[in-house]
């Protein structure tokens, strides 16, 4: 063979090879080398393209007017326009360039399609998402925004500045995660801005606990039932006080449903509860009460924390509005935050608006079911799945009038349709998207109350403070009028007569202005006394919300740094409570010398989960043991999951009930009673808390329960670990990691308006960005930047960093 | 053409066209001018694997502008368990032997079609 045909066929075939080497995927995972690691289009280049360094003057056809946008040192937008088209198409705009992979993200995971572009691991998730009936009922909650014609414009624009970003930006700049999976950013609709309200709704309110409800009532008498699983815990502190005026409740409205809850037993559902950690704090306090004279107000949602963050800061003026605040990316408008004249904040509402339906099919095949003696067929819907990779799958779903059936369960009865009933899903009774916008806009708590009218889900607790000094709570939102305990069981899908249907009117739902005491609070606890005149059941918070009225109760002559100091704290009346009964048991028991040195660690004890204490991760894993223990015959068997009793439930237990049979351990031949249990924890407790510290002397609580922010992928290089910070769930500071307070702010309520900010993670959702994750450390150490509130644009008050001009 | 020429030559027309397409274009743009290149007998895989090494690196160190703890490089040195010199390293060795054995592959189809 020639020489050179020999070293030609050489050196194509290892360019060839290379080639392939670089462009093909080694597995599902890894994006094509070449694609990622080149100097030209890869990462590299999302370093020299980001966002924040771009110097911006564009022309928009779009546009009416000229739009500023200019970033202050926390690279927060104040966008300048002269009418709220242009402000939202701005917002979207804006929205786009630092955090568009996560909304097109955020919209795909609620409308099901994720596996479009992360192949069969997220099937399942998206079969599941849309058998929920996401997508389908986003698409009524936007056809209730689009019955506004101001609001659809708002909602165009916004839109409109979305796909501006999306069209302009160049392959090179693309963010680095769309670089990474290998997929390239879909246009923006508004269909897709109601799929980002339902993603919120499905965050906060599509929690049940129905199938364990219904196999623990199986086992237990009414009675018990009642005493393990009871709403109105003594000693509470409900969100709206009892003693409450509701004569503005003239005439309740009548409840005629009848529910019928299923004897059978369940087995596990498919897929998880969102875990117990999704809470939040706000308040407001009187004028009278402060030391300035002025009504203060503070939120903090305690939400999932990620990178990127979930929230994203964003300061709105234009003609009539000079809202400042968090937004959620993908909806225009500000969440949670203030105006000129008003502020804001919302916690969530416990109550229970999903309920389960228990179906019976006429025969074999799914699809017939009888209600009322009528024979009835399902509405049948084929859904569609472009998996990558992969060919198309269908999916059935049968709707039955009770809610879509999510799945199939087996049980001794035979095979029955799990029909979900959310009330999330049902027609929205107002429109959600206006109001928030009309809440930015509002001058004066009459016109925030009409704002609040409109609003329907999911259902929180707004708290609201003016300059005027007014300070009020709302609980709000739409909330299914209960029959005693219907919702807590499954039911029987059997008569119309128990399907959710009845709501309670929106005039008619808790609130209070300018109560005597000075303050309004809300921590997810139940949201009045027994004095309302609807009843109602869910899932309430007991501790955090007692120890804020405790503390609120107590104040005088508060300033903002008192504020920012609660909100900060990590002292739990949890283990305060819990210690009263478990002490003086291990004070006056024999103790070994090991055991009493930790014993006397423990009651030294002031109950603040701070990130450097030993004492907290004591209680942790003495309070886990004891709580097994105890409720060992609630343990559960064969995927049959049972509910077990809230904390609060398990302490007043101990302190009213030391007789109790539960405190015997079902599987040993002795009776055990409260000491031995308290004791036998202690026990595993010292041995466990010993072998942990010589592993780590310096065992301490933040390292024991670390607190990780991760990004939504979940790749450790784009994440954030260890972050040094205490706290707990039954506290305010309520972090528990991956959940936390995620938007601190307080803002005082002086003329100008003082606000104060922070949230873990940072305004870029780029993380080649300094900005990605900048603010972490900050919120950690419990610190708020000083939110920038100018009013005109000629007297900005900072310097900025970066200024986009738009003209029209 | 000599050594020096045809690594500059490579050197720029690479970088204009990868930066005004992609990085593959270096591929058809290294093959096309080992075509053309008149060196009768001497190797063109030195200079031209020099050239791609130093382009891929020095657009990479632009596009961090030269800052050597730049988050973003940070994060994929530890994704792909590399500290950040060797990352450099290997994006510049990809570079390099991209451009070698392409240029290469225009050279000696040349000698083939010519003899």
């Amino acid at each position: 063979m020639n020489r050179n045909l020999l070293l030609l066929l050489i050196n194509l075939g290892v360019t060839v090879l290379l080639i392939a080497l670089l462009s093909v995927k080694l597995n599902d995972n890894t994006p094509p080398l070449a694609k990622i690691l080149n100097s030209f289009s890869g990462f590299w280049a999302n370093s020299y393209f980001k966002s924040e360094s771009d110097i911006k003057n564009h022309v928009y056809s779009e546009l009416t007017e000229k739009v500023e946008v200019l970033f202050d040192e926390n690279l927060v937008p104040h966008i300048y326009a002269s009418n709220l088209e242009d402000l939202f198409f701005a917002q979207g705009y804006t929205h786009a360039s630092m955090r568009l992979w996560q909304m097109d993200m955020q919209a795909r995971a609620a409308s099901g399609r994720l596996s479009e572009v992360l192949g069969e691991i997220t099937i399942e998730t998206d079969k599941l998402t849309r058998r929920q009936g996401m997508p389908t009922s986003a698409n009524q909650v936007l056809e209730k925004w689009l019955e506004d014609e101001t609001g659809s414009r708002y909602l165009e624009a916004y839109s409109n500045g979305v796909n501006k970003y999306i069209h302009e930006l160049k392959s090179k700049a693309l963010p680095i995660e769309y670089k990474l999976l290998g997929f390239e950013p879909e246009e923006w609709s508004p269909y897709k801005s109601a799929l980002m309200a339902k993603n919120m709704a499905r965050t906060l309110c599509m929690r049940d606990f129905d199938i364990e409800m219904t196999n623990t009532r199986s086992l237990v008498q009414d009675s018990t039932m009642k005493m393990l699983f009871s709403q109105w815990e003594s000693g509470n502190a409900p969100i709206i006080p009892v003693g409450t005026d509701y004569s503005y409740i003239e005439q309740p409205i009548q409840n005629a449903d009848n529910t019928i809850p299923t004897e059978e037993l369940y087995d596990e559902k498919p897929y998880e509860n969102t875990p117990d950690g999704v809470g939040s704090n706000n308040w407001a306090v009187a004028p009278h009460l402060t030391k300035n004279g002025n009504a203060i107000l503070c939120s903090d949602p305690h939400l999932g924390l990620t990178l990127p963050s979930i929230w994203y800061e964003n300061h709105l003026v234009g003609e009539g509005i000079n809202a400042y605040g968090v937004s959620l990316p993908g909806l225009p408008g500000v969440i949670i935050g203030f105006n000129e004249n008003i502020a804001w904040g919302q916690t969530n509402v416990g109550q229970d608006i999903l309920d389960w339906y228990s179906i019976e099919w006429v025969d074999e095949e799914i699809g017939t079911y009888i209600v009322d003696d009528k024979y009835l067929n399902t509405e049948i819907r084929i859904d569609t799945y472009y998996v990558k990779d992969q060919c198309v799958i269908y999916d059935t779903v049968h709707t039955t009038i009770f809610g879509p059936i999510v799945y199939q369960s087996e049980n001794n009865k035979g095979k029955k349709g799990m029909a979900m009933s959310w009330a999330a899903n049902m027609r929205p009774r107002g429109n959600d998207l206006m109001s928030m916008i009309d809440i930015n806009l509002a001058k004066d708590y009459s016109e925030f109350v009409d704002a609040l009218l409109e609003y329907d889900m999911p259902p929180q607790n707004f708290v609201y403070a003016d300059i005027e000094g007014n300070i009020a709570m709302h609980v709000h939102g739409r909330i299914p009028l209960r029959t005693e305990e219907q919702g807590f069981y499954i039911q029987e899908g059997r008569s119309e007569k128990s399907l959710m249907n009845t709501f309670i009117p929106s005039e008619h739902n808790p609130k209070m202005l300018n109560p005597e005491r000075g303050f309004v609070s809300s921590a997810n606890q139940v949201s009045t006394g027994k004095d309302y005149p609807y009843p109602y059941v869910g899932q309430f918070s007991f501790f955090r919300g007692v120890y804020l009225n405790q503390r609120l109760e107590n104040m005088k002559n508060i300033t903002v740094d008192d504020m920012k100091k609660l909100q900060n704290d990590t002292k739990s009346l949890f283990p305060s409570y819990a210690l009263k009964t478990i002490l003086p048991i291990l004070e006056n028991a024999q103790l070994a010398p090991e055991e009493r040195s930790v014993f006397e660690e423990l009651r030294s004890w002031d109950f603040h989960f701070d990130k450097d204490l030993s004492q907290p991760v004591i209680f942790d894993l003495l309070w886990d043991k004891f709580y097994a223990l105890i409720w060992d015959e609630f343990k559960g068997s064969e995927g049959k999951p049972l509910m077990k009793p809230t904390i609060a439930s398990t302490i007043v237990h101990m302190s009213d009930f030391p007789n109790s049979r539960f405190f015997d351990v079902v599987e040993t031949p002795e009776v055990e009673n409260l000491s031995d249990l308290v004791l036998q924890a202690f026990r595993e407790t010292v041995e466990e808390y010993t072998d942990k510290k010589e592993e780590n002397a310096s065992l301490h609580w933040n390292a024991y329960k670390p607190v990780n922010i991760e990004h939504l992928l979940k790749l450790p290089a784009f994440s954030t670990f260890d972050v040094s910070t205490g706290g707990h769930k039954e506290a305010l500071n309520a972090n528990s990691s991956p959940w936390g307070p995620s938007w601190r702010m307080v803002v005082e309520l002086s003329k100008p308006i003082k606000a104060y900010g922070i949230y873990p993670g940072g305004q870029s959702g780029d993380p080649s960005s300094k900005f990605y994750d900048n603010r972490t450390e900050k919120w950690a150490a419990g610190e708020y930047n000083q939110l920038n509130f100018p009013a005109p644009m000629t007297d900005l008050g900072f310097e900025p960093v970066q200024i986009w001009s738009f003209q029209p | 053409m000599n050594n020096i020429q045809f690594f500059i030559i490579l050197f720029v027309i690479s970088w204009l066209g990868a930066c005004i397409l992609d990085w593959w274009i270096i591929v058809p743009l290294a093959i096309i001018l080992g075509y053309l290149t008149r060196q009768s007998d001497r190797h063109i895989w030195i200079p031209a694997f020099f050239s791609g090494f130093l382009l891929w690196i020095m657009v990479a160190l632009f596009h961090i502008e030269f800052d050597y703890d730049n988050s973003i490089l940070n994060r994929f040195s530890e994704l792909l368990g590399m500290n950040n010199a060797l990352l450099i390293l290997v994006v510049g060795l990809i570079g390099g032997l991209l451009s070698g054995f392409s240029s290469s592959t225009g050279f000696y189809l040349k000698k083939v079609i010519k003899s």
